[in-house]
């Protein structure tokens, strides 16, 4: 395993950014829509740093990387699913 | 004919069966924190009315716990690439470190706790500001303290499951049970806490800012 040291450091900085942006993003008033993409697009770009950088998932081979990507789908299937019933009020 | 190859090295590089098993457990863990992530927000967009960010919840606070995970992640890597080195003392104070950052972590979250549970005058005006009755934010007082309390509260168990994890693992340091050629339980145990801050950043958009 190479030394990663300045990467991790950088990583970090990045992620706290990101994070201040988030708190600022809240008490500025933006627009109810544009804030919740913004927010949500930061939260994304957040867990791909750890996932990719800490987690070391940039080093694992495609077949590793696709194997974790795939529940992303299904939880998304799940979401609509959770969608779909609240049209009936959570009723059958 | 026997050209078997190793499946490790096919599919999954130089990943162990533990790194392996240690995703495997990540992806089933993710999935039961993204049913209750779903759920919470079906019940937020079915609710009649929902909280301003910030109005009860101290994002202030919150946002320094996030910062918190985020440099016990990086002590955790930092841990990783020290015993890369034979570093010994690098290991274990970037491992104790981490646990410290975990455990500063569950002592902000059992003071927010503590602070909804006791109540007080102030906290009942925020309530009433936001349509709740009483001056305590218990998991009974609505369905948004029930949605805040189950997610970070399980998020919480996971955060205390790394602390006892990542002390086993300092221990074994102490006694040098890590080298630059054997350092695949280590590694297991950063995914697991890595995983912790991962998810810790979602729980902290979904329920805290929007």
């Amino acid at each position: 395993m190479e030394d990663h040291r300045k990467t991790y450091f950088w990583n970090a900085i990045g992620l706290a950014f990101l994070t201040i942006i988030e708190v600022w993003a809240i008490g500025v008033g933006l627009p109810r829509t544009g804030l919740i993409v913004l927010l949500l697009s930061i939260t994304v770009t957040k867990i791909m740093l750890v996932a990719l950088v800490y987690m070391h998932l940039r080093y694992e081979t495609k077949t590793l990387r696709r194997l974790i990507a795939l529940p992303i789908p299904l939880a998304l299937f799940f979401l609509w699913g959770v969608m779909y019933d609240m049209a009936f009020d959570w009723t059958l | 004919m026997d050209q078997a190859i190793p499946m490790n090295k096919t599919f999954f590089g130089t990943a162990t069966t533990g790194k392996l098993g240690m995703w495997l457990f990540i992806i089933m863990d993710g999935l039961t924190f993204g049913a209750i992530i779903i759920g919470g927000l079906g019940f937020r967009i079915s609710a009649a009315s929902w909280p301003v960010a910030g109005s009860i919840l101290d994002v202030q606070l919150t946002a320094f716990n996030t910062f918190l995970l985020i440099c016990s992640s990086f002590t955790m890597v930092m841990a990783l690439n020290s015993i890369v080195k034979d570093d010994q003392k690098g290991l274990v104070k970037y491992l104790a470190l981490t646990i410290a950052g975990g455990v500063i972590f569950l002592g902000i979250q059992a003071w927010e706790y503590s602070h909804f549970i006791i109540g007080s005058e102030h906290l009942g005006k925020q309530l009433a500001a936001a349509g709740f009755f009483g001056s305590q934010f218990l998991p009974t007082t609505s369905i948004y303290s029930s949605v805040f309390y189950v997610t970070t509260m399980f998020h919480g168990l996971h955060v205390l499951s790394g602390v006892i994890y990542l002390s086993v693992i300092l221990s074994m340091a102490l006694k040098q049970k890590f080298t630059s050629s054997n350092y695949d339980r280590l590694e297991i145990a950063g995914l697991f806490w890595h995983f912790i801050d991962l998810v810790w950043i979602l729980v902290f958009t979904i329920i805290y800012l929007i």
